[in-house]
């Protein structure tokens, strides 16, 4: 079927350093210009509980207790390159009493509604976070607001990295 | 959902067991360099999402190609022209080979991507008839016959 040298030739096709270097290099210098069109579907999960304990909330992001600020790493596919340049993070958000929730930065909705800088729920919801990844510098921020006080959530996206932090409470 | 942490020795390990053979097998599979990259990094953060646990090194080698081939079907159904990079802007490819590399690879990308599979597999990559159909799930039957349709077609090809 093929000749010798062929299949040599062919055997002989190295993976280039460059994808190497992607592949396993440390998230920090994961490269990925802006250029690439990206859509991430990257879930946080927010658990603001209603009962807690010491007068502080739980939230609970990509599965880990968010204390401080919780890190994680996503890596779009080819096919979300080029799609569009819009990120949407769902978040649920779990709130057991009269709570806003409002961004500074790119718009959420509740499902099947229109895209807003504001929305109110008084029951576990999940709310679509669209953000621009140029925009802002790569840093957003949502404000969870109950009788308790005003929670800051900041996001940020770094290429591959998203870091979600808590700032204390006002 | 595209949540993970990854493990980087973990990925790194496995790109050094298959990153050449995955690469090699999008290459001629996707006719370009730069789909046969995105095609083995989309394989690689499949692999990062998934975490497969795996019995032996046998199974994971047929999860990482198995993978690759359908990866390639995937971006093959969604290319409308096929696309060819010329191999000289292929930096690892030594010189001397990308003529005949050129000339393999555009043989291959004229058959359907059901006998360039086997083809690829099994007379380029070297795996035996019983492992080529373990890797395309199909019967080991199913591979000797589209073998033996793809080197009719490569004949033909070849005389052109």
């Amino acid at each position: 079927m093929f000749a010798e040298k062929e299949i040599i030739a062919y055997r002989n096709i190295k993976a280039p350093d460059a994808l190497r270097e992607k592949i396993i290099a440390r998230p920090k210098s994961y490269k990925k210009t802006i250029s690439f069109i990206a859509t991430i579907a990257a879930c946080l999960v927010l658990i603001i509980s209603g009962m807690v304990i010491n007068n502080q909330s739980n939230i609970v992001v990509n599965g880990q207790k968010l204390n401080d600020s919780v890190e994680f790493y996503y890596v779009a596919t080819a096919m979300e390159r080029t799609v569009n340049s819009t990120v949407v993070v769902p978040i649920q958000v779990k709130a057991w009493r009269d709570t806003k929730i409002s961004v500074l930065s790119g718009t959420i909705s509740l499902e099947n509604l229109d895209q807003t800088q504001e929305v109110n729920i008084s029951s576990p919801k999940e709310i679509l976070w669209k953000i621009e990844p140029q925009d802002a510098q790569g840093e957003f921020e949502m404000l969870i607001e109950d009788k308790k006080g005003v929670k800051k959530v900041t996001l940020k996206y770094d290429n591959t990295k998203v870091t979600v932090t808590k700032e204390k409470e006002k | 959902m595209h949540l993970f942490k990854p493990n980087k020795i973990d990925v790194e390990a496995a790109f050094l067991r298959y990153g050449d053979v995955l690469y090699r097998l999008a290459l001629a599979r996707l006719g370009s360099d730069a789909d046969a990259q995105d095609a083995v990094q989309d394989v690689f953060a499949k692999y990062i999402i998934a975490k497969p646990k795996f019995n032996d090194e046998n199974h994971e080698k047929a999860w990482f190609l198995r993978t690759m081939v359908n990866q390639c079907h995937d971006m093959s159904r969604r290319q409308k022209l096929r696309i060819f990079t010329p191999l000289d802007d292929v930096k690892n490819i030594a010189q001397d080979e990308q003529t005949v590399l050129s000339d393999l690879l555009v043989l291959i990308a004229q058959l359907s991507p059901i006998y360039a599979d086997v083809v690829v597999l099994h007379f380029l990559e070297g795996f035996t008839i019983d492992e080529t159909a373990n890797l395309l799930e199909i019967t080991p039957s199913a591979v000797k016959m589209r073998l033996s349709r793809a080197r009719e077609m490569l004949q033909e090809l070849r005389k052109e």
